[in-house]
């Protein structure tokens, strides 16, 4: 199997893992797409060093983090607009981590940086990967920011 | 539904862990974790095990964690993220290892990437257990039954 689709299975898996063990959701559907969605979403980026990937960009809509929010904070009083962005980040996080575990075997070194949150769609330069996932009520996409390969 | 299962998941947790914070002498907890989301679903896990009782401070970072704890002093555990702003796990870990008023406090490490070396140098800088996140109450649990096996074998 190529480096790329060893990543793209280790983040699948990275997401369910997440999703379940964080939100108690559920990856419905998954597939590749050509891009991220155009309109205005909740956008954030973990810049990333391993051998496959140089960072992973989430871009998920404001009803999808409040889903999250809702389940995490239930009934405790929170502005969901303070901790909205600290939810996304701290869910790229750990899906980030898990896809690194789960291609511990092949991913040799690696360091996971800070995740920076924004409006925006950094690095687009070079190859990459779109992955959009469905829950039960919602949906969110990944871009995989792919090592350039070399010759 | 959700509170249902919560409540039975906590009630089934509380009989299997019964006396586990006794037996590690266990009673302030504090999170050490730059994300709001990342302390409170520890918390939540400790809750989900039925130990909602414990007291829990927090802090932002090792640096914050560090101010906060010659303060208070008292701290029996502190649960800290390896990825950190101003202060990152493995120096927090370093600090209290080597400060006459804290070198006995236990430490778990949770980190996103965890790998097997980095493990191990955690384990010889005096990490009690190490887990990866996300982490889940079943694995919390194993991580504190480690920290009861210490304290039994002095």
């Amino acid at each position: 199997m190529s480096g790329e689709t060893n990543l793209i299975e280790a983040v699948t898996r990275g997401v369910s893992e997440t999703l379940e063990s964080m939100f108690f959701m559920t990856v419905t559907d998954c597939e590749l797409v050509d891009a991220l969605p155009s309109g205005k979403e909740w956008c954030f980026f973990m810049p990333l060093e391993s051998a496959f990937s140089r960072g992973v960009t989430l871009k998920l809509p404001e009803e999808c983090i409040h889903q999250m929010a809702d389940f995490l904070f239930q009934g405790q009083e929170v502005d969901l607009n303070e901790v909205a962005a600290d939810i996304a980040g701290e869910f790229l996080n750990m899906i980030c981590g898990r896809m690194m575990a789960n291609l511990a075997q092949s991913s040799g070194e690696y360091t996971l940086h800070l995740v920076e949150a924004g409006d925006f769609d950094p690095e687009t330069q070079g190859p990459y990967k779109v992955l959009k996932f469905e829950t039960d009520e919602s949906r969110f996409f990944l871009k995989l920011l792919l090592k350039q390969r070399r010759g | 539904m959700m509170e249902e299962l919560w409540s039975l998941f906590r009630e089934l947790a509380s009989m299997k862990s019964e006396n586990l914070f006794g037996a590690a002498h266990i009673h302030k907890v504090m999170l050490v974790d730059d994300s709001y989301t990342a302390r409170v679903f520890i918390r939540t896990c400790f809750e989900m095990l039925g130990f909602g009782e414990l007291e829990f401070v927090e802090a932002r970072h090792g640096q914050d964690a560090l101010e906060q704890l010659k303060k208070i002093r008292d701290v029996d555990l502190v649960v800290s993220d390896l990825n950190m702003p101003v202060m990152d796990g493995f120096e927090l870990i370093r600090r209290i290892r080597t400060s006459p008023l804290l070198h006995d406090t236990r430490i778990i490490i949770i980190s996103s990437a965890s790998r097997e070396d980095q493990d191990t140098e955690l384990m010889k800088l005096g990490a009690a257990a190490t887990l990866k996140k996300p982490i889940s109450p079943e694995r919390l649990m194993g991580a504190l039954k480690t920290l009861k096996e210490d304290r039994e074998s002095i």
